[in-house]
């Protein structure tokens, strides 16, 4: 990103109506362009102070090349730090195969010099669910345990960019993930059973939706949709796509979730074509086949991922990946409300309000 | 403890049939109050006192121990109940001799009855409505507000139903809120009338200074509509709920436990963070066994034994998703240990009691303790004094 580039999203950012906003870093590795990161935070630390707004900033990295001074500036500017663990060193090093040395213990590495500084609540991590991956959760969530995470993420490979390219490799069927999803959580909700407190933070995001009067703050299952309404992706070259989604698919030779560039005013850019589309498509309850279904309330659209499967916005329930994960996760949640275990109600509801019940607590 | 708040005088002179403020000489000088409204209490110290110069300075009455003969001025003697007054506190004398304390300054909570009529009929009604014409009550409250104690944190208005007032109530908090510039305010209210979201607008000048008190019985209209005795009234309060909550206000939902409400009351608790989950407060409260709550005893009562659970329950679920509960009017040895820190000390000192086995409990200064009224027919079965031992866990 050059510097004209930043000042300029900067300035789209500010332009943004909401008083609180979440700035996330991802690449590619963004600590591979660390002074670009120390330019984009100063600048908008102090507009945010001129305009009276809240900032919160994100970043997604292996954390590879976090040198302490820059383990410093993350906890200075109160980061939270989102790095890629897939699990004990066969998963993760055969996900992430580097010549000659092990990506897993330079992760564990990097993961142990991180808490050090950051401490280990700004620090979380992602798994990245592969083919491999699937054959047994256990052992990831133990990794987890045993890191010291409060929390893990068991999402499906995302149907883009690398993924797509090497998905002969690493993808699979919904069904299997589901399978993986079910024992997984049944794993999670044992460990917390016996006392051990790990977060599965699908689950806990789709029960917030399910248990509480509060609309989710999760991009992907925001109705009207998250893209472009809740979240824009400013990229590198000074392109303003509607979401992370919307990035991939350019990189596909797509560009119809592409808003402008960083040069047109955010009116402009909230007024483009793009977002038009995305307006008359990204209401789950007016879509064919979500309009009568009986999760609606906790879901939503998911244009990116119709788009790259039939072309166009709405798509095809009958053949959605995003419907069928959703149908399946909602249905292994509401099976677990409806048994209505008392210890699996009360793991749940530890998650949807981050806190332990008064009888506990005392 | 539970001090009364009336008692008798003797009186000679033309009293002012305004309320007075009680003062000591001392605080009379400080100059903060009008003197043609100040009664002095010269009970200790009379003999020190010219009341010729008093009387010359326009105080408007004194109160002494005996009748002096021949005051210059107005005289209050011979209280009946000595301790009811004290220096500080806002007082009425009526021309019978009786005498009403309106603001005390020593009470742990002082609240202000706005008027007797209600267009509700609570099965358990502590305060049975009167269907009469009181607002002269406007009035006198206007007068009584400037001599409230100018640090006062915090002040309640009862009644009846306070917005029958109409927009006499409007004036009494705006004055309030100018009298009284740092006091925050509780207004208990059945929200019926708030249904008129213009009525509700009135009161924007006082969002953010008031807490309205606005019971809720039941998530569903049927078992509200009877606990309260008034058809359509759900539907009322929770347009007025939302009404106030548009505008900003404070809002806390108040629920009485007791046998007609206590079947749906971990439901209402779910209605609660469900449809309003912007109110600052939900306070779960035992039962005050006054009024018609007395001759309904065979409809309410319920052994505090045997609601806990369920109290407790909702109480938890409610707090856990990031509500702020109270229990009100439960004794701790009616509740688990681990509740306690929801139980509030909540019953006003002028009408709060303990049973003879609190003499020996180990938590009594925390504890919320008895009404009056509560006689041991109202009692739990599981009273019992907490032991020093227990307490150390
Ligand atoms: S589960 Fe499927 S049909 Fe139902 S709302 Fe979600 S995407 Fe639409
Ligand atoms: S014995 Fe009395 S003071 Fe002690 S907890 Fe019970 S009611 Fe309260």
């Amino acid at each position: 990103m050059s510097e004209q580039t930043a000042h300029l999203a900067v300035d789209r950012l500010f332009e943004a109506p909401a008083p609180h906003l979440t700035v996330e870093f991802q690449g590619g590795e963004p600590l591979l362009a660390f002074p670009m990161i120390q330019l984009l935070t100063r600048l908008i630390e102090d507009r945010a102070a001129l305009e009276g707004k809240r900032v919160t900033f994100t970043m997604t990295t292996t954390l590879h090349h976090a040198s302490d001074e820059i383990l410093g500036f993350l906890r200075d500017h109160d980061f939270q730090v989102s790095t890629s663990l897939d699990g004990p060193s066969d998963v993760h090093d055969n996900n992430r195969p580097l010549p000659g040395a092990s990506s897993y213990q330079r992760t564990r590495q990097a993961i142990e010099r991180a808490k050090a500084v950051l401490g280990t609540e700004r620090l979380s991590a992602l798994t990245t669910l592969t083919r491999r991956s699937l054959q047994a959760p256990e052992p990831i969530i133990d990794e987890y345990v045993r890191l010291g995470f409060r929390s893990i993420f068991l999402r499906p490979l995302s149907p883009f960019g690398f993924a797509v390219r090497s998905a002969r490799k690493l993808a699979y069927p919904t069904e299997e993930y589901l399978a993986f999803y079910e024992r997984g959580l049944r794993y999670i909700l044992e460990l917390n059973r016996s006392g051990i407190q790990l977060e599965e933070a699908y689950a806990a995001t789709l029960l917030r939706s399910i248990l509480t009067p509060f609309p989710t703050t999760y991009s992907d299952l925001r109705s009207p949709v998250g893209a472009g309404f809740g979240t824009l992706v400013y990229n590198y070259d000074g392109s303003v796509y509607a979401s992370d989604e919307g990035r991939m698919l350019h990189e596909m030779g797509n560009d119809s979730l592409r808003l402008g560039s960083v040069q047109q005013s955010y009116r402009e850019l909230m007024s483009s074509d793009t977002m038009r589309m995305l307006a008359a498509t990204g209401l789950a309850e007016a879509l064919p086949g979500c309009s009568d279904c009986a999760f609606v309330p906790f879901c939503g659209p998911d244009p990116a991922g119709s788009i790259s499967r039939s072309g166009d916005p709405v798509g095809h329930r009958a053949n959605s990946e995003h419907c069928q994960r959703h149908i399946g996760l909602f249905n292994i949640l509401f099976a677990h409300l409806a048994e209505a275990r008392p210890e699996v109600l009360q793991t749940f509801t530890t998650w949807v309000h981050r806190s332990a019940p008064l009888r506990l607590a005392a | 403890m539970a001090l009364p708040l009336h008692t008798r005088c003797e009186a000679t002179g033309n009293l002012p049939s305004l309320p007075l403020k009680v003062l000591s000489l001392g605080e009379m000088l400080e100059g903060q109050y009008p003197l043609d409204r100040t009664l002095i209490d010269l009970r200790e110290n009379a003999d020190l006192v010219d009341l010729t110069a008093l009387a010359s300075l326009g105080v408007a009455a004194v109160l002494l121990m005996i009748d002096p003969g021949n005051a210059p001025l107005p005289s209050l003697y011979a209280v009946r109940n000595p301790a009811v007054i004290a220096p500080g506190d806002v007082i009425r004398v009526r021309d019978n001799g009786q005498i009403n304390v309106l603001f005390r300054r020593a009470a742990n909570a002082n609240a202000v009855f706005t008027t007797e009529r209600c267009n509700s009929r609570c099965l358990m009604c502590s305060q049975p409505p009167r269907e009469i014409d009181d607002t002269w009550r406007v009035r006198e409250i206007l007068d009584l507000l400037p001599l409230i104690d100018r640090d006062l944190q915090f002040l309640g208005f009862t009644g009846g139903e306070p917005t029958l007032l109409g927009s006499g109530l409007c004036e009494i908090l705006s004055a309030a809120s100018t009298d009284l510039p740092s006091t925050r305010f509780h207004v208990l209210t059945n929200g019926r009338t708030f249904q008129d979201s213009d009525y509700a607008a009135q009161f924007g000048n006082v969002s953010g200074r008031v807490t309205w008190g606005v019971p809720l019985y039941a998530d569903v209209a049927a078992l509200h509509d009877y606990v309260v005795q008034a058809p359509g009234a759900f539907a009322e309060t929770i347009d007025g709920i939302y009404n106030l909550g548009e505008l900003g206000h404070r809002i806390e939902i108040r629920c009485v436990v007791h046998a007609q409400t206590l079947p749906r009351l971990q439901k209402l608790g779910e209605f609660i963070y469900r449809n309003m989950p912007f109110v600052s407060h939900v306070a779960l409260m035992g039962l005050e066994p006054m009024g018609f709550a007395k001759g309904n005893r065979d409809l309410l009562w319920v052994d505090p034994a045997d609601y806990k659970e369920i109290v407790q329950d909702t109480a938890e679920r409610l707090q856990q998703s990031g509500m702020n509960v109270s229990l009100y009017n439960m004794p701790l040895c009616t509740l688990d240990r681990w509740a306690w820190p929801l139980a509030r000390q909540s019953i006003s000192d002028w009408k709060n009691n303990y049973a003879p086995e609190c003499e020996a409990c180990e938590v009594r200064g925390s504890c919320a303790g008895f009404f009056q009224s509560t006689d041991a027919t109202w009692r739990s079965r599981n009273l019992s004094p907490i032991r020093p031992t227990e307490v150390a866990v």
